[in-house]
């Protein structure tokens, strides 16, 4: 009987998985739900997805919130879909609310212009958990839409935290965007967005402040390249390519083509260099450690956060029996072992 | 880690009046659900689309406009067009009362109208599967 379940079970499955490698977005859909939600069902489905594993080219593309990214994404995508057979897909990733857990994802708004291309296929992503986990959500959601047939993936983050730049690092072609009113000298400094570029833009350079931008983003930039220059294994994924600078106005429509063709640039760059190549497996060494990091953060976390149990830690610390250091110590010979062989 | 309720949350049709569309957007983040929110002008075809896309467990249209009748229709044309799980859909907005059963012989499985408190939407929503 159960032998004949799970027959059933494995047909139904195989056809499910056809139904993704033929492009169905109902099955896509589901399958990315299915990873999302973290079911047991979603491992079958990654294993045979895995099998042939094709690697997509990955676009990032981070800024601050408000900085225009989807506007710039939305016009861009129109550029891209000129380009016959092509077909793209977007992840979109807004921020779950620590609070309530939920998450507004509002990204397709900016995208009216091509959400009507059969060729185009967008999903919104809440980062949900806080242990890091969206990172390999990411990188197998891409997984899957390349199975499907998408050549290119677009993943777009809000660039504030680390998380956000641990996304973006999954990616081939990074795009920075950022804008006049982004702040001054010193926030520059501050942001790590500016060393994870490949190519940068300064949206909205309608606005008056954006020539006085354009020079300080330019000369924070030479700092980079020597930075690049003198840390050269670091930067192996980058190889030579220089960053550039570009303005754009969504408003204007001005400055899309050149990125378009900046970006262009970034991949036959990556291409002849066999950089796309170097990068599958860079990338999916991310990926490996973003997913054990997570799979042990949580189960560690779950034995941990037990309510009797914490109860009586902070207990001990608050009488002052114990201190913190001692009882993660403790908790941490107690519960993770690991033989190492030298 | 349980399944998230993901809904959709659309302006279907011409009118612009989305306040109260925005509203129910944020109580249903704010009650812990994944909300796709794609704003004003949406025609049935992107409604669709957009809910198979994004594997939402609810749609939600709000119609101020006075065609509701038309814009729900076709809405229900392209889900059986596109899609062979049916997606449980409700409309909010100014819906006459006369008008009612239209709309749930169609499927609407239920109408917000005005004066509808954002509990009564949320326990709805909640109770959903």
């Amino acid at each position: 009987m159960s032998e004949q379940i799970n027959e059933l079970f494995q047909q139904s499955q195989n056809e499910f998985i056809a139904a993704v490698r033929d492009g169905r977005e109902q099955e896509i859909a589901r399958s990315i739900s299915l990873l999302e939600d973290k079911s047991p069902l979603s491992r079958e489905i990654m294993k045979q997805l895995y099998q042939n594993f094709n690697k997509p080219y990955i676009i990032g593309i981070t800024g601050p919130a408000g900085s225009g990214k989807s506007s710039l994404l939305n016009l861009m995508l129109k550029e891209w879909l000129k380009e016959p057979e092509l077909k793209i897909a977007v992840i979109a990733v807004d921020p779950t609310s620590q609070r309530s857990g939920g998450a507004f994802l509002g990204d397709r708004i900016r995208m009216k212009d091509i959400n009507n291309d059969q060729r185009i296929f967008i999903r919104s992503m809440a980062s949900r958990g806080k242990m890091g986990g969206v990172n390999s959500a990411v990188y197998d959601t891409a997984v899957i839409m390349a199975a499907a047939g998408y050549e290119m993936i677009v993943i777009e983050t809000v660039g504030v935290g680390q998380t956000e730049i641990d996304v973006v690092s999954l990616a081939d072609t990074t795009l920075v965007v950022t804008v006049p009113e982004a702040g001054d000298e010193i926030q520059i400094f501050k942001s790590e967005l500016m060393e994870v570029g490949d190519i940068f833009i300064l949206n909205k350079d309608d606005l008056p402040r954006a020539a006085k931008m354009e020079v300080l983003l330019k000369s924070n930039f030479s700092l980079i390249e020597t930075e690049k220059l003198n840390r050269k294994n670091e930067y192996e994924s980058k190889g030579s390519w220089q960053s550039v600078l570009l303005k754009t106005s969504v408003l204007n429509n001005h400055g899309i083509k050149d990125l378009v063709k900046a970006v262009e640039n970034h991949y036959n760059y990556l291409r002849n260099n066999n950089i796309l190549e170097q990068n599958k497996k860079l990338q999916l060494k991310k990926h490996l450690l973003n997913l054990l990091q997570s799979e042990i953060l949580e189960k560690i976390i779950l034995e941990f956060d037990q309510e009797d149990k914490l109860d009586k830690y902070l207990r001990d610390i608050l009488s002052g029996e114990a201190s913190p250091y001692q009882l993660i110590e403790e908790f941490i010979d107690k519960n993770l072992t690991i033989q190492v062989d030298l | 880690m349980s399944a998230k309720k993901r809904v959709l949350i659309a302006k279907l049709g011409l009118d612009g009046h989305d306040r109260g569309a925005k509203i129910v957007a944020r109580a249903l983040k704010e009650a812990g659900m994944e909300v796709i929110y794609t704003g004003l002008r949406n025609t049935a075809e992107e409604v669709v689309r957009t809910a198979v896309q994004e594997d939402v467990d609810l749609i939600g249209v709000s119609i101020l406009s006075g065609a509701h009748k038309t814009l729900v229709k076709k809405l229900f044309e392209n889900m059986e067009a596109e899609n062979n799980r049916t997606i449980p859909v409700v409309v909010g907005g100014i819906i006459p009362k006369d008008d009612y059963n239209y709309l749930k012989k169609l499927g609407v499985t239920k109408i917000f109208g005005s004066g509808s408190s954002i509990k009564e939407i949320l326990n709805y929503v909640e109770e959903l599967r």
